[in-house]
């Protein structure tokens, strides 16, 4: 559904952002984008929306050809921007109706959406009296207004309360599910690893590692166990160790309260391939 | 670039929908409104101007020669000028001028054997303090030359001219058509600045969509800005197809303008300074077009005085259509290169 092929974007000839960037996202498939800030994310986005074209590099979205005709592409394509401004002076039913028009969408959606996102009750009032997080479900109806085949969504959960967040990633995942195809951007890992099939980690513009969130933890594991004594201390043993029956022998001895296995977590993987934490 | 009406509509509907909730806006149509009608109010009490009077005929003679010397405060109030009487007509009645008096061979030397002489003048009645005091002087002038009582016999023509009310109302109107000027480059380069022109373009609504539906704002805007100061100043009077033609040529030359400030300039700041240029540009002509010298010639090339002029003339005169057609051709050129400059601004956008 996304195929994306060296893909490089430089700003103004001297900021390098994207680096020679190639993925594949599968039709259905909820793909994240993880990587510190400036690592090339939005970017990329901006890119396979066809805001900008790469400065080189090909990609199709939908089958549409980037660079290529945009009008083809957009009516495609649902986006939730980062940061996303609505016209503060329209209701969020104005300004979904204001869209739903453009893409030609009847206005019985319009009100399907403001439900999902249980906007209902707060529908006819202006946006400027919005909380931020009202905002961003909004902006996030805006996205599914067109009933995309292909849905980007950068860092949809920032500035959501943890149960409007939930709620979101509900709707995702149910959007998903009847086909469409999601790429996410996001610094929440515990997101990532809860939603996405198979996420991409950018550092610098370059992906430094994809696979599914199972498989990146599963390879950066380095088999630990911790095992906590009556004392209150913590002994740490590696699954590898050659002498590794003895020690547990002499530390079940000592009277043991619990034994617990060591996987790392997804933030754990991102560290280190990134080389710093989230910022 | 495909073009969609159907986009533009439903963009310029949208604005217009979300005008009424925008304070700024409303200030900025409801101040040349404003002023117009406080201007209507103050120029309500007659006034006495020592407006210029256009002599024809024996312009030679001793009588000319001495009404030309009379002066009030300072400023002769008898011009002796060869120009044709229908030309003097047409100032008249354009409020140029504040009367035509006509003397014909040999009123001199008549006036000085001491009989009666026949003169034609025609009056400006929209200030009739200043038509007696013209009359009133002239008597006396032609009592000071012959030495008897009733010298002279004044067949007077009164002529309506427009008055300064009238003469200002077309400045009032051609501030609120140039409002779009100012607007249109502010909010798109506010909705590039905040990023809510990048929602509009992943939509199927080209960019070329969004800047024409954009301008058709402008021109709406403009014209109902125009429509609430005729109205509320009751000039809805004189050639009024005409006077629309000129109302609406100079809205579409106001917002393509702004419109290709808009895409042209990117950054919110340098957009509003550019288009304030731009609007004190186009306007300072018709503020200054009647100021002697180098100033009022110049003046009299800018498409607001043109706009003005032109307005002016559909409403309060019957000047023939010849004389609009310099003015539309002005107006209408500025229109198809503004038109152009958005193209080309738009197509570099696109690369
Ligand atoms: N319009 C621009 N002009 C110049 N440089 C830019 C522009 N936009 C982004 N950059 C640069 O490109 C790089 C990547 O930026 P990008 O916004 O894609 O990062 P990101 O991964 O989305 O970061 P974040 O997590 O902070 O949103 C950064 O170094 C940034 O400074
Ligand atoms: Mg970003």
């Amino acid at each position: 559904m996304i195929q994306v092929q060296d893909l490089t974007k430089t700003y103004n000839g001297k900021v390098q952002a994207v680096k020679g960037v190639s993925f594949e996202v599968a039709p259905g498939e909820i793909f994240g984008f993880l990587g510190p800030n400036g690592a090339g994310k939005t970017t990329t986005v901006r890119i396979l929306s066809g805001l900008m074209d790469p400065t080189s590099g090909t990609a199709t979205v939908a089958g549409a050809p980037i660079p290529g005709d945009r009008q083809q592409l957009h009516r495609l394509i649902g986006v939730l921007f980062e940061n996303s401004y609505l016209y503060e002076t329209m209701t969020g039913k104005e300004l979904l109706q204001f869209f739903g028009d453009l893409y030609r969408q009847p206005r019985k959606l319009v009100d399907e959406l403001l439900e999902l996102v249980e906007m209902t009750p707060k529908a006819n009032e202006l946006i400027k009296k919005y909380s931020k997080g009202m905002k961003q479900r909004i902006a996030f109806a805006r996205a599914l207004l067109p009933q995309p085949r292909v849905l980007f969504l950068d860092e949809p959960t920032s500035g959501l309360d943890p149960a409007s967040a939930v709620r979101l990633r509900e709707v995702v995942r149910e959007t998903a599910a009847q086909g469409t195809t999601v790429f996410l951007t996001t610094h929440n890992m515990d997101e990532a690893d809860d939603l996405c099939n198979r996420v991409a980690i950018i550092n610098e513009g370059v992906i430094v590692a994809m696979d599914s969130p199972t498989a990146l933890k599963e390879s950066f594991s380095d088999r630990t166990i911790a095992i906590m004594m009556q004392d209150g201390t913590n002994n740490i043993l590696t699954l590898n160790d050659p002498d590794l029956n003895q020690k547990m022998a002499a530390l079940i001895g000592q009277g043991v309260v619990k034994i617990n296995t060591v996987e790392p977590s997804l933030e754990d993987v991102f560290i280190r391939m990134t080389g710093r934490g989230l910022q | 670039m495909r073009l969609s009406w159907r986009n533009v509509w439903i963009i310029l509907w949208s604005d217009i929908k979300q005008s009424f909730r925008s304070k700024g806006l409303i200030f900025f149509l409801a101040l040349p409104v404003a002023l117009s009608l406080i201007m209507n109010l103050v120029n309500r009490q007659p006034s006495i101007s020592s407006a210029d009077v256009v002599i024809l005929g024996e312009n030679q003679g001793q009588f000319a020669q001495a009404l030309e010397e009379i002066e009030i405060k300072g400023v002769s109030l008898f011009k002796v000028v060869e120009m044709s009487e229908s030309e003097a007509m047409q100032q008249l009645e354009r409020g140029k001028i504040s009367a035509v008096i006509k003397i014909p061979e040999g009123t001199s030397a008549a006036l000085l054997a001491g009989e009666q002489v026949q003169i034609d003048i025609a009056t400006d009645e929209s200030s009739p303090n200043t038509s007696v005091i013209i009359q009133s002087t002239l008597r006396e002038m032609a009592r000071n030359f012959s030495g008897i009582v009733e010298p002279m016999q004044l067949n007077v023509k009164p002529v309506r001219s427009i008055n300064t009310s009238q003469a200002m109302l077309p400045t009032w109107v051609v501030m609120a058509i140039m409002s779009s000027l100012t607007l249109l480059p502010a909010t798109i380069a506010s909705e590039r600045q905040l990023k809510t022109l990048d929602a509009l373009l992943i939509t199927p609504a080209s960019f070329l969509d969004i800047v024409i539906g954009k301008a058709a704002y402008g021109v709406a805007l403009s014209s109902f800005g125009s429509l609430v100061i005729m109205i509320v100043n009751g000039s809805m009077v004189g050639n009024l197809a005409l006077a629309w033609l000129y109302i609406l040529m100079g809205a579409l030359m106001a917002s393509f303008l702004g419109a290709f400030i808009g895409v042209a300039v990117k950054d919110l700041q340098a957009a509003s300074a550019v288009s304030t240029v731009a609007y004190i540009f186009l306007l300072w002509g018709m503020w200054f077009a009647e100021l002697p010298g180098v100033i009022g010639t110049i003046s009299k090339y800018t498409p607001g005085y043109f706009i003005a002029d032109g307005v002016r003339n559909a409403l309060y005169t019957t000047a023939p259509f010849s004389e609009y057609i310099i003015g539309l051709l002005y107006i209408g050129a500025i229109i198809a290169v503004s038109l152009l400059l958005s193209i080309i601004a738009l197509k570099r956008q696109e690369a």
